[in-house]
């Protein structure tokens, strides 16, 4: 108990689970095993060993583990290889990595933001023109 | 041991269960209990039950606490609520309205 309460972390371990409402401004990491719905400003990350069904309302979003529900994220969501979700995801950036399960819709904001592809396309063009 | 921390802008709604020791800054409503020791810091308010092995409590609870262990009340800590416990510990300037049961 000596320990100093870690400011702006919240941190649930692996063997701890909670049902219900979590609300808050501050980073959560999530080990355990949580079900209900979960809202933060700041960044979520559910560990390995956590899962997780709940919707979710965060900044960005580490996935490591398994989630059942919806995101609604203001930043990036990560799943990783590790990641198991079933759930709608509502962000601008997603990534994906190869690996992990996922099953839901997913909903970006690309169509409002026709031009940049083709932006990216001619720079990398004009990248080739100069290595040549 | 590895201890989970619910932090100072932290709003918990609902039944919180564990074996780890627990640490509370942030509000809780609803029922706690961990098998670890349990820590409610200084500006918590909990609004629950709270069933752990040993307790600390410096903020501020209304419920029952269960104790398997020792309960120790710091000053400026506010309880409302029954204690049952086997050893307690109340220190100068803690505030309790309730009833304690010191098994033996």
């Amino acid at each position: 108990m000596s320990k100093k309460v870690q400011e702006n972390i919240t941190t649930f371990h692996k063997d701890i689970s909670f049902n219900g409402k979590v609300v808050g401004d501050e980073k959560i990491i999530i080990a355990g095993h949580i079900e209900g719905s979960l809202k933060t400003s700041q960044d979520l990350t559910i560990e390995k060993s956590g899962t997780v069904k709940a919707d979710i309302i965060s900044s960005n979003l580490i996935l490591n583990g398994t989630l059942v529900g919806n995101v609604n994220s203001k930043g990036v969501v990560t799943i990783t290889k590790s990641g198991r979700m079933v759930g709608d995801i509502k962000s601008k950036n997603i990534i994906i990595n190869a690996g992990a399960q996922y099953k839901g819709t997913i909903l970006t904001k690309a169509n409002s933001k026709l031009n940049s592809p083709q932006k990216r396309s001619a720079n990398k063009n004009s990248r080739l023109k100069t290595k040549r | 041991m590895p201890q989970t921390t619910i932090g100072k802008s932290l709003l918990l709604e609902g039944e919180l269960k564990g074996k780890d020791g627990l640490i509370i800054a942030g509000k809780i409503k609803g029922s706690v209990e961990v098998s670890g020791a349990l820590s409610v810091e200084k500006e918590a308010v909990v609004k629950a039950d709270i069933k752990a092995s040993n307790v600390k409590i410096s903020g501020e609870v209304k419920g029952d606490i269960s104790s398997t262990g020792n309960v120790h009340y710091m000053e400026n800590c506010s309880v409302t609520g029954n204690t049952t416990t086997s050893r307690i510990l109340i220190e100068d300037g803690a505030t309790i309205k309730g009833s304690v049961h010191i098994n033996i």
